[in-house]
């Protein structure tokens, strides 16, 4: 028997409507499955939890989520519950931070042509809509975004951080998607204006060597 | 790439990106294909993996139970597929199918694409439609599909670099040297 553990946050708003629904397909397919069994170990994070207990991710909740073999998320922050700088809580950023999620896989896919708001995408004589965006989760624009900042300052900044490591763990996941898939990989970039960017550019470039059955584009 | 992937989003495969472009392309792409309510989502690392719906609290929505649960559908399969066993391989690829079968029938539509189908039954359909047999590819493990040639974007793109030759300057070339002014 292979037992998973499942961290589940069902979070704020409707996060935890959407996940219970996503739990009752998870239990449907468990039963069609040979030898596999899940348990799911619910964690309290998020806005709602601050408001309880004054942190919406403690450190005990982290280590119990750690300790799963995989965490499933509804959602997590609202509008109304903010820090007092004014931004919201987004612990959701914090996780990713904190464990190293770098690779934001998030696919794109038209199941059906009434979905798209485009007109000759889907269904039998449509255009497939079928990619999958890799976005670089630790660093970026969001990278100093704790920081403290000088109180007094009549501006405020936020740095675009793009650190080599940081960039070729990404880049190279980006191509090995593309590998599985239809060989074909896209660095969204600006490249031509902001310093950060040509590096990210570069290292792009460097990583692609890596790959030559993948065709690139520079966008 | 804003304007490409409006125009021609059959064109891409995988395209990788910065922190916050990412943030702002994905809800973009979301946009494509019925909202935040389709569009799954994983963050991995080399030791964890968490998986989400790109929806957001969206507490306006939340108590009635007209939320799309689609997107959390979605990544749960992503998480079985992640798990990295043949079975739960398998799995991902029963629910793949069973959202898709579930789907092609417009009257198991969310609300928030015009439809009727609250979120507390939509779970249902989904897990009906669970059995046997093998799906379409959602995850990188599974088998890719048939190449789509891009040449909607090759062409746009080589009628930029045209624009950008007007001005005496090539894309390349613009990138700003370490010592010169890079406030733009």
């Amino acid at each position: 028997m292979n037992h998973y553990t499942i961290a589940v946050l069902g979070g704020d708003g409707i996060g935890p409507e959407v996940v219970a629904e996503g739990l009752k397909v998870l239990r449907a397919v468990e039963t069609q499955l040979k030898s596999v069994h899940f348990t799911f170990e619910h964690c309290s994070v998020g806005a709602g939890e601050y408001l309880k207990n004054g942190d919406p991710l403690p450190a005990s909740t982290l280590a119990r989520m750690q300790a799963c073999d995989a965490i499933l998320l509804g959602a997590m922050g609202l509008p109304s519950v903010r820090w007092p700088t004014g931004v919201e809580m987004t612990p959701q950023i914090d996780i990713r931070e904190k464990l190293d999620l770098y690779n934001g896989v998030r696919p794109i896919k038209l199941y059906h042509e009434t979905h798209s708001p485009l007109k000759g995408f889907g269904g039998a004589g449509g255009k497939p809509i079928d990619f999958v965006i890799i976005r670089e989760n630790c660093e970026g624009l969001f990278s100093e975004r704790l920081t403290p900042r000088p109180a007094g300052r009549d501006f405020e900044t936020d740095t675009m951080k793009i650190t080599r490591r940081g960039a070729e763990r990404i880049c190279r996941e980006a191509f090995k998607l593309a590998r599985s898939r239809r060989k074909h990989c896209t660095l969204v970039d600006k490249a031509n204006v902001l310093p950060s960017m040509a590096v990210l550019r570069k290292i792009f470039d460097e990583v692609a060597a890596e790959f030559p059955d993948v065709q690139t584009d520079r966008v | 790439m804003a304007l490409f992937l409006v125009h021609c989003p059959h064109a891409f495969d995988a395209m990788v990106t910065e922190n916050m472009f990412g943030d702002i392309l994905s809800d973009l792409a979301a946009g494509l294909i019925g909202g935040m309510g389709m569009a799954p989502s994983a963050d991995l690392g080399d030791d964890y993996g968490l998986f989400q719906p790109s929806c957001g609290a969206a507490p306006t929505v939340a108590g009635p139970g007209i939320a799309n649960p689609i997107a959390t559908i979605l990544s749960v399969a992503m998480m079985l597929a992640w798990l990295d066993h043949p079975e739960t391989i398998r799995g991902a690829r029963l629910i793949e199918r069973a959202v898709g079968t579930m789907l092609a029938d417009p009257a198991h539509r969310a609300v928030d694409l015009g439809g009727k189908t609250s979120a507390t039954r939509m779970g249902d359909p989904v897990c009906a439609a669970l059995s046997g047999k093998s799906c379409a590819s959602l995850f990188p493990c599974f088998p890719p599909l048939p190449h789509v040639p891009p040449p909607m974007l090759h062409g746009a793109i080589s009628s930029m670099d045209a624009i950008s030759a007007v001005g005496k300057s090539s894309a390349a070339s613009r990138v700003p040297k370490p010592t010169s002014k890079t406030a733009r």
